[in-house]
């Protein structure tokens, strides 16, 4: 019963997210948006050309890994300059 | 009796294999080129699942920080809190605007819609940044799942000797 109701609260606040973001379609913004689309490439902004099945493969795990990678070796060596060596933080 | 208790699997164990099922799944639906827009889809849903479980593990967490969180608290605490909530908005934004953009998910459920441009750079711009804050969320508990890997894989070689 529990689970059931922070399952819940989880989906609730999700719904509440959801609820303030939809009119965001409705705004001026939104609709300069619409007008500067140049209706090209896929999904993700970007064009897949001839590649090869493998470069495309290669190219996103490689594109997520360095959007992924820097902030993450940033944070460690900001808390690695940041921390004494004996103190436990976590 | 012994036996049965070694049986028992330590819950940070049980939250690491959870993180590794999201890791993986997140770096599939991070690559639509590779999976398809179909599988994109489903495979964002299936996301959904050990995301859930992930805060129900960390439920107690979670409210303990929020009830503390305007009282005295670690620096770094507070920062996980503050940063674990921007991480939770992004992923309803990435769904949400994922859903108002489906091509696979919402037709096979009999739910025809227009593609929205604007939707479209929501979806992308939000799942970049996204990326961007669980690279440091990762690095934030980079310790906890250095430790934890070790003890599941020493846990798991003493077992395989124990059999032996």
């Amino acid at each position: 019963m529990e689970t059931i109701k922070r399952i819940a609260i989880i989906l609730l606040a999700a719904l509440l997210l959801t609820a303030l973001t939809l009119p965001l379609a409705q705004t001026e913004w939104a609709d300069g948006m619409r007008s500067g689309d140049s209706g090209e490439g896929n999904m993700n902004g970007e064009s897949r050309g001839d590649m090869s099945g493998v470069l495309l493969t290669v190219i996103s795990f490689v594109k997520t890994l360095v959007v992924m990678g820097i902030p993450f070796g940033l944070t460690l060596l900001v808390l690695r300059l940041t921390q004494r060596p004996s103190k436990e933080t976590s | 009796m012994k036996n049965k208790n070694a049986k028992k699997r330590n819950p940070n164990q049980t939250k690491f294999l959870i993180d590794v099922v999201a890791f993986v799944l997140l770096a599939l639906v991070c690559a639509p080129q590779v999976t398809g827009i179909a599988w994109h889809e489903y495979l964002s849903v299936i996301f959904a699942v050990p995301i859930i479980i992930h805060l129900l593990l960390n439920w107690r967490w979670i409210v303990n920080v929020l009830q503390r969180f305007f009282k005295k608290l670690p620096g770094q605490t507070r920062f996980n809190q503050l940063w674990d909530i921007f991480l939770f908005i992004l992923m309803v934004e990435v769904t949400v605007s994922g859903i108002l953009i489906s091509e696979a998910l919402l037709p096979a459920l009999g739910i025809e819609i227009t593609n929205d441009p604007f939707w479209v750079a929501v979806h992308n711009t939000t799942a970049n940044i996204f990326l961007v804050l669980m690279g440091v969320h990762l690095a934030m508990h980079w310790k906890w799942i250095t430790h934890t890997f070790k003890r599941v894989v020493s846990r798991r070689s003493s077992t395989a000797a124990a059999a032996k």
